[in-house]
């Protein structure tokens, strides 16, 4: 007995563009995770597809990611870092000359750093989201995508309006960039409330994933827990997460990722070796911040002592031992729940595709080996793991391809972040972004009925798209999220503001009507120039046009409450 | 409905009145004005407690302070209670959010900034709206237009009530789990104990913890089902074996990739400390047992000048030699004897300097007094 096995890397980063500063350090996010996922991962595959294995597994990039990776700027200034980072690569490998060991490790990143760099100009040309369709056409990686700007939806107070720009956005977003339409739709966060599966299926999503207890609480309760899909009243198919393989994988505890073996994330020399030497080299100019430079010598080791250079070898077997024991594990877990099930059992296990390289260093290389793995042999080939076979690889598209009958129930509220609900974005370091979302939402939905045709080009038109870009950039998750962590809290604090900021002065002038005024005008432009994503013509603000329900005059009754708790819905379809 | 006064008020006790019950009073408002202004809020907060069943108001009414919830939230963290609460309390999924009803900061209620062209700078009705945040707590913002002391009313699956200080402007409010339709009423208590609702809430579902006894009888749960969903809760909240009639929900955050510093627990390593041992710092005195820690390292700079266009090896090693003729090169020290021979050849390779250049580095470590 077998089961299936439905791998999903979710691809994401908040818009991070300033073309006003030289150097700007949270841009670093980006080119950090080109070098140390993004191309691994897109080379991982590539060899797979060579090696003529037919493997399935499922890649979420979102929109604003996308629009990163499709902006000059930020491609040539991604060149210039990595630049900046081979020089320092080879710096380090003048200054560790009496140290053999660290010498070579030394080498080895700077090895990295020039395959990442021909990588990027001479297989991919700089093209990354050309190189994403061109995975997506050769059939084994599915491409599907996520809310425009990760909002986090639970937190939207159930207004359709924004929870239709999120999702609409993301599937426009997607097919503009790879021309056909997305079956599945990655919920950010997987944060789940009973109603988005309402928009999603206006949208023409087929599936979505909730974390365990989304399906395990659901109504009525379904049969299989997280281990079959269901399917919400509105028609889209829910998938839940496995909690095993997700553990193994994510917990910072008994997850792999801990492994003394392993490269330790934290170990970076930008904050170790001494400021004269590295501060010139750290990104931002100016800052007197440490700053990681992605040159880590020491491996996890364990314990609270020394750390221990970083062996790639012993890392090697660690790897391949690691992806053995998780197809293993897969199996083992199949057989188990088909036998207790009466079916087979779909395996969902969803990673954020950034955990891979950047965060766990041998990730690229232990995904390719679990692909090799578990993916089907070519005829004739002999089985890698014991005689069983082991779980099938596919995707939810595949799953519900085959056609087997599913329950229908509705998921319950959650999400994947800790505590499994919302908490995490609503605490006391964040909340207060939120009434500041909600009001501007709630604005954007009125300019959106008072303008329901602005002529396309005229500067109401483009007024009312930026007001919408602006909102729906507020709204991302990552802000919340950051304010949370407290990693760069004042940057997220003033990313909210400002994109706040300037919606809310669009949307006076649009109410004065001073569309006419030069500075109005210019203003406008530069706000335009600094967010380019979801350009005009796909992108039109009216997806914020409200509901029907919500414009009819008996919910505008006045009973005292303001306009926000009258015209909240809970989305409840029970 | 109380009726504070059967003398005729004078303007001056309306317009108090009317701050009192949260409503905002213009300046050239007329005492009628007012009167009816009051008259409608207490109107309308009549038509939302008729809307509630009577015997939860008489339960909530007659011991407001009887609640386990609004106990834990006007006394913090039940630090001196020993009783168990009588509701299924779940833990706040995280320690941050102590029911802000109690001591407010200055901080928790001043958002960081207002947007300069923010509703909220602007007059306007009294409100409250609500998010639930998880199965347990909302969070609740709302706008009283005058300040006053507030009291939230939660209609759950009972009704209780949360004080919240002059000022605030949000709270974080306990709730049941799996309700749906949960409302908050803002409002004021009249001195008789009575409470006058000024805003109602939108309604919201509060998510469940637990599994729902409703099941489809098409896909009945056999106990090998059920043995299916146990090890899924399991997994789900950890070492934890409880069962769905208490489940601990995940421990596994998605990784905060945008905090790209290093206070991510992937990779196990402390999220305080930094970076330790690195070549540089190779023999530094440091046992670990408590946080404080002591490292040295030494890097050696050799530097020195030719004539521009020479060649100079270092222990064999080419050097990049600078236009005017002067190098430099930065090496990590470790503990030992190290012979440097440096060696410059002329421009037209027929003359060779040679310098020969021995470092030494120990490092010893000892306890201090």
């Amino acid at each position: 007995m077998s089961g299936s096995l439905c791998l999903i890397l979710h691809a994401h980063l908040p818009f991070v563009r300033h073309p006003e500063h030289a150097t700007f350090f949270e841009e670093t996010w980006l080119f950090e995770a080109i070098t140390e996922t993004y191309l691994p991962l897109l080379e991982s595959f590539e060899r797979l597809d060579r090696d003529g294995i037919r493997y399935r597994i499922a890649l979420s990039v979102s929109p604003t990611l996308l629009a990163m990776l499709d902006d000059d700027l930020l491609k040539q200034r991604y060149e210039f870092h990595l630049e900046g980072r081979i020089r320092f690569a080879s710096t380090e490998c003048d200054r560790t000359r009496l140290l053999p060991t660290y010498r070579a490790l030394a080498r080895r990143a700077l090895e990295s750093l020039e395959h990442a760099r021909s990588l990027w100009r001479e297989q991919f040309a700089g093209d990354l989201v050309r190189a994403l369709r061109d995975l997506g056409a050769r059939g084994n990686v599915e491409l599907f995508t996520t809310a425009a700007t990760h909002g986090y939806l639970p937190l939207m107070l159930g207004r359709r309006s924004s929870w239709r720009a999120q999702v609409r956005v993301g599937v426009d977003e997607f097919r503009r960039h790879f021309g056909s339409r997305p079956a599945g739709f990655w919920l950010p966060e997987c944060a789940y409330q009973p109603g988005v599966d309402e928009v999603l299926a206006e949208c023409g999503v087929r599936w979505f994933v909730v974390d365990a207890h989304g399906l395990l609480f659901a109504t009525p309760r379904p049969r299989s827990g997280p281990y079959a899909p269901i399917v919400t009243p509105a028609g889209v198919a829910a998938f839940g997460r496995d909690p095993e393989s997700s553990r193994q994988v994510w917990s910072a505890v008994d997850g792999y990722p801990g492994d003394p073996a392993y490269r330790d994330f934290h170990e970076d020399v930008g904050y170790a070796l001494p400021w004269d030497y590295v501060g010139p080299h750290l990104h931002v100019q100016g800052s007197l911040d440490r700053a990681p430079t992605g040159i880590k010598y020491h491996r996890v080791t364990g314990g609270r002592g020394r750390k221990e250079p970083y062996d790639p070898k012993r890392a090697d077997e660690k790897t391949a031992e690691h992806a053995a024991h998780f197809v293993e594990s897969r199996r083992v877990q199949a057989a188990w729940l088909a036998e207790r099930l009466g079916h087979e059992p779909v395996i969902v296990a969803p990673y954020d595709a950034e955990l891979f390289g950047h965060w766990w260093h041998e990730g690229p290389a232990w995904l390719e080996q679990v692909i090799r793995l578990a993916a089907p042999p070519k005829q004739n080939d002999v089985r890698r793991l014991g005689s069983d076979p082991v779980s099938r690889m596919r995707t939810p598209t595949d799953v519900l391809d085959e056609g087997t009958h599913l329950q229908r129930a509705v998921p319950a509220a959650s999400s994947w972040g800790e505590g499994g609900y919302h908490a995490l974005w609503a605490d006391e370091s964040n909340h207060w972004i939120h009434p500041r979302l909600h009001e501007a939402a709630q604005h954007m939905e009125g300019l959106a009925r008072r303008h329901p045709r602005a002529p396309g080009r005229s500067w109401l038109r483009r007024a009312l798209d930026q007001a919408a870009r602006e909102l729906l950039l507020a709204q991302a998750s990552d802000w919340a999220f950051i304010l949370h962590v407290r990693t760069v809290p004042a940057y997220a604090a003033s990313r909210v503001r400002d994109h706040l900021d300037a919606f809310f002065e669009i949307a006076e002038a649009i109410r004065r009507g001073r569309l006419d005024d030069p500075d109005v005008r210019e203003c406008i432009a530069v706000r335009e120039s600094r967010t380019p994503l979801f350009p005009a013509p796909t992108f039109d603000y009216r997806v914020f046009q409200p509901d029907r329900t919500v414009r009819s005059p008996t919910v505008r009754a006045r009973t005292g409450a303001s306009p926000i708790t009258v015209k909240a819905k809970t989305g409840r379809i029970l | 409905m109380a009726d504070t006064s059967k003398r005729r008020r004078t303007r001056a006790d309306l317009v108090r009145e009317a701050r009192r019950l949260g409503l905002s009073v213009r300046a050239n408002a007329t005492a009628a004005t007012i009167e009816k202004q009051i008259a409608d809020a207490r109107r309308r907060a009549t038509r939302a407690n008729a809307r509630r069943p009577a015997s939860r108001r008489k339960a909530s009414e007659k011991k407001p302070a009887a609640n386990p919830k609004q106990h834990r939230t006007s006394r913090g963290r039940r630090e001196t209670d020993d009783s168990p609460p009588p509701l299924p309390i779940v833990k706040p999924a995280i320690e941050v959010p102590a029911p802000t009803t109690q001591a407010p900061s200055s901080r928790s209620f001043t958002a960081p900034t207002a947007g300069r062209n923010s509703r909220a700078t602007r007059p306007s009705h009294p409100s409250v709206t609500i998010v639930p945040r998880s199965p347990d707590w909302l969070f609740a913002y709302f706008r009283n237009a005058n300040g006053g002391p507030t009291v939230l009313r939660v209609h759950d699956a009972t009704v209780h009530d949360v004080d919240v200080p002059d000022g605030a402007i949000h709270a974080f409010v306990p709730v049941t789990p799996d309700t749906s339709g949960v409302r908050v009423e803002m409002g004021v208590r009249e001195r008789s104990g009575e409470f006058t609702a000024i805003a109602r809430s939108n309604p919201v579902d509060t998510p469940p913890t637990r599994a729902t006894t409703t099941v489809d009888p098409q896909w009945p749960i056999d106990p090998r089902a059920e043995e299916v969903h146990a090890r899924a809760l399991r997994a789900l909240g950890g070492a934890s074996s409880r069962m769905e009639s208490e489940v601990s929900l995940p421990t596994s955050p998605a990784p905060p990739f945008p905090g790209a510093s290093k206070r991510l627990n992937v990779g196990a390593g402390s999220p305080t400390e930094s970076g330790r041992a690195v070549p540089s710092t190779e023999g530094g005195a440091g046992q670990r047992a408590r946080d404080f820690f002591l490292e040295v390292g030494t890097d050696l700079i050799v530097h020195g000048a030719t004539v521009p266009g020479s060649t100079v090896t270092i222990r064999g090693e080419r050097v990049m030699l600078r236009t005017d003729g002067t190098f430099s090169i930065r090496m990590a020290l470790p503990d030992g004897v190290h012979d440097f021979e440096v060696r410059a050849t002329s421009p037209d390779g027929i003359e060779t300097r040679v310098v020969d250049l021995r470092v030494t580095r120990e490092l010893r470590a000892r306890k201090g007094r």
